[in-house]
């Protein structure tokens, strides 16, 4: 059978060929078991596609996933209005006036932010990872910095006896 | 401006004339409608649940800039799903690697191994319940190229014909053919593998 | 700096009001947003398999590769948005997670297991990083996993 041959098929099965081409194809089929066990796998293949998608649901609470599309629509909608052409600057006092206070307040600003940050403790100090098991658990805890996971084992000795989260580890 | 008790009864077209004319909320209802498919669709095609995630979202950003456009010429849903696809086929297109064509791609052209191979006889699907027939066809899409799973998610789910495939791929409508085929053919052979495993 | 319509005045400006604005946002700690997942990890597929759902996120699979598990399965995923009040999920009739930001990128998790507190940590976490606690199930080989990723 050749590669037109075969793709015949497929059209067949896609009713994507002539009336005259399609009977053509039919006699084909009643004639030769080798095109009719293609044309029977191809079926096969193609009705167990058939609601393939059914299945497949957004793992995301509807608020959640509606959260993200309105926050994007509402900037790209906030831009809109600033892409505009930019008006020619009239040489007025209050131009003139405001050619002082945009960087004076930029300034201000910084010099605020600037004494905030010396105040405020680094972000990284801040905090080390603590753990506090609770009365009667074990917490053991490793981390894998190359997928950034921290992974914390929890055991209850007085209730199982059982190992530690180590001997669970494959490491 | 509906509340959300009204837009529930409506139904897509007056949801969607409330939303080309600034309703929000109308607009919010079409997405909680359709964003199973929409996702299906991008995860179908990305295989990577963050990514179908991203996209759809972004489709659904798109879909708002451009509602004005939509004139009822297919239903919303398919009209989403539309725009999914070409942000997954930007999104794949990118994530090529190199230009220049695999053995596969090539072997496309003649039929590669594929049509050499005897086909499957029996039904590998048959007897399976639905759910574990979904694992399975999810396992097998998985092992195709992508732009085998495209060509196969276009023509089975999307249901366009392989001329509007061939646009949408921007390929000709032989190599739509050859790659439907091909597709079809190696997941009869990976079902078929993956029931002789057990 | 002088000012004069024919400088550069205006961008040098913006990108200082740009570089200001930035410092601000990110000191500022908006909400975060955080999947949460209990899985059910065993090391081969149990009889009732089909009717389960296989975790197949491969990020988390990789997140979870200092364990022994082969296969994850997916019993609840949800998903939260946490700021500096504590949120709590309910994963289970038998767990539930309360978490609460702290810093930009430090959370506090709180694990409660049948009312009673199990644990409390604190514990950096920026985005796409996961906490994971785990605990021997209640079948012999097998275990309850719980996975908080954060998105944002």
């Amino acid at each position: 059978m050749t590669h037109e041959q075969q793709l015949k098929l497929q059209a067949h099965l896609d009713r994507q060929l002539s009336e005259a081409e399609a009977r053509e194809v039919t006699k084909w089929l009643a004639a030769d078991p080798q095109a009719a066990a293609l044309y029977a796998e191809l079926k096969n293949t193609r009705a167990a596609l058939v609601g393939g998608e059914a299945g497949i649901k957004l793992p995301e609470t509807r608020e959640f996933y509606w959260s993200r599309i309105a926050r994007e629509i509402g900037r790209l909608e906030r831009l809109e209005p600033s892409r505009g052409p930019a008006l020619a600057e009239a040489d007025t006092w209050f131009a003139r006036l405001r050619r002082f206070v945009v960087p004076a307040g930029a300034m201000a600003g910084l010099a605020i932010a600037a004494l905030l940050a010396l105040n405020q403790p680094l972000d990284e100090a801040l905090f080390e990872t603590s753990v506090q098991p609770g009365a009667g658990t074990q917490a053991s805890t490793d981390h894998d910095y190359a997928h950034g996971a921290t992974l914390v084992w929890l055991s209850f000795p007085s209730q199982t006896g059982a190992g530690s989260g180590q001997s669970e580890s494959s490491n | 401006m509906t509340t959300e008790n009204e837009t529930s009864s409506l139904d897509d077209k007056s949801l969607v004339g409330a939303a080309q004319a600034g309703d929000m909320q109308a607009f919010e209802e079409l997405v909680a409608r359709h964003r199973d498919k929409v996702y299906a669709r991008a995860f179908s095609m990305m295989r990577n649940e963050e990514e179908a995630i991203d996209l759809s979202q972004e489709a659904w950003v798109k879909g708002w800039q451009r509602l004005k456009q939509f004139q009822g010429e297919s239903a919303f849903g398919t009209w989403m799903t539309r725009i999914v696809i070409n942000l997954c086929l930007d999104a794949l297109r990118k994530q090529r690697r190199h230009p220049a064509e695999s053995i596969e791609e090539m072997d496309e052209e003649t039929g590669g191994v594929e049509r050499q191979m005897p086909p499957v006889v029996t039904n590998p699907t048959e007897r399976l319940e639905q759910g574990e027939l979904r694992q399975r066809i999810d396992a097998a899409l998985e092992k195709l190229s992508p732009e085998h799973r495209t060509v196969l998610v276009l023509h089975e789910f999307e249901e366009m014909e392989y001329k509007e495939i061939a646009k949408t791929m921007g390929c000709s409508i032989g190599t739509v053919m050859s790659r439907l085929f091909y597709a079809r053919r190696k997941m009869a052979a990976l079902l078929a593998d993956l029931k002789t495993e057990e | 700096m002088k000012f004069s319509k024919a400088s550069g005045w205006p961008l040098t400006w913006c990108i200082l009001c740009a570089g200001l604005f930035a410092f601000l946002g990110a000191a500022t700690a908006g909400e975060a947003k955080i999947d949460a997942r209990l899985l059910w990890a065993v090391q081969t597929p149990p009889t009732n398999s089909a009717s389960l759902k296989l975790m197949s996120d491969q990020d988390i699979i990789q997140k979870l590769s200092h364990y022994r598990w082969t296969f994850y399965y997916e019993m609840m995923r949800t998903n939260l948005l946490v700021g500096d009040v504590t949120q709590n999920v309910t994963l289970s009739s038998n767990c539930v997670i309360g978490i609460k930001q702290i810093t930009p990128n430090h959370f506090e998790f709180a694990v409660i297991g049948k009312g009673v507190p199990v644990v409390r940590m604190i514990q950096k976490l920026p985005k796409n990083d996961a906490v994971v606690f785990s605990g021997a199930g209640p079948e012999s080989e097998s275990a309850w996993v719980v996975v908080l990723k954060r998105r944002e």
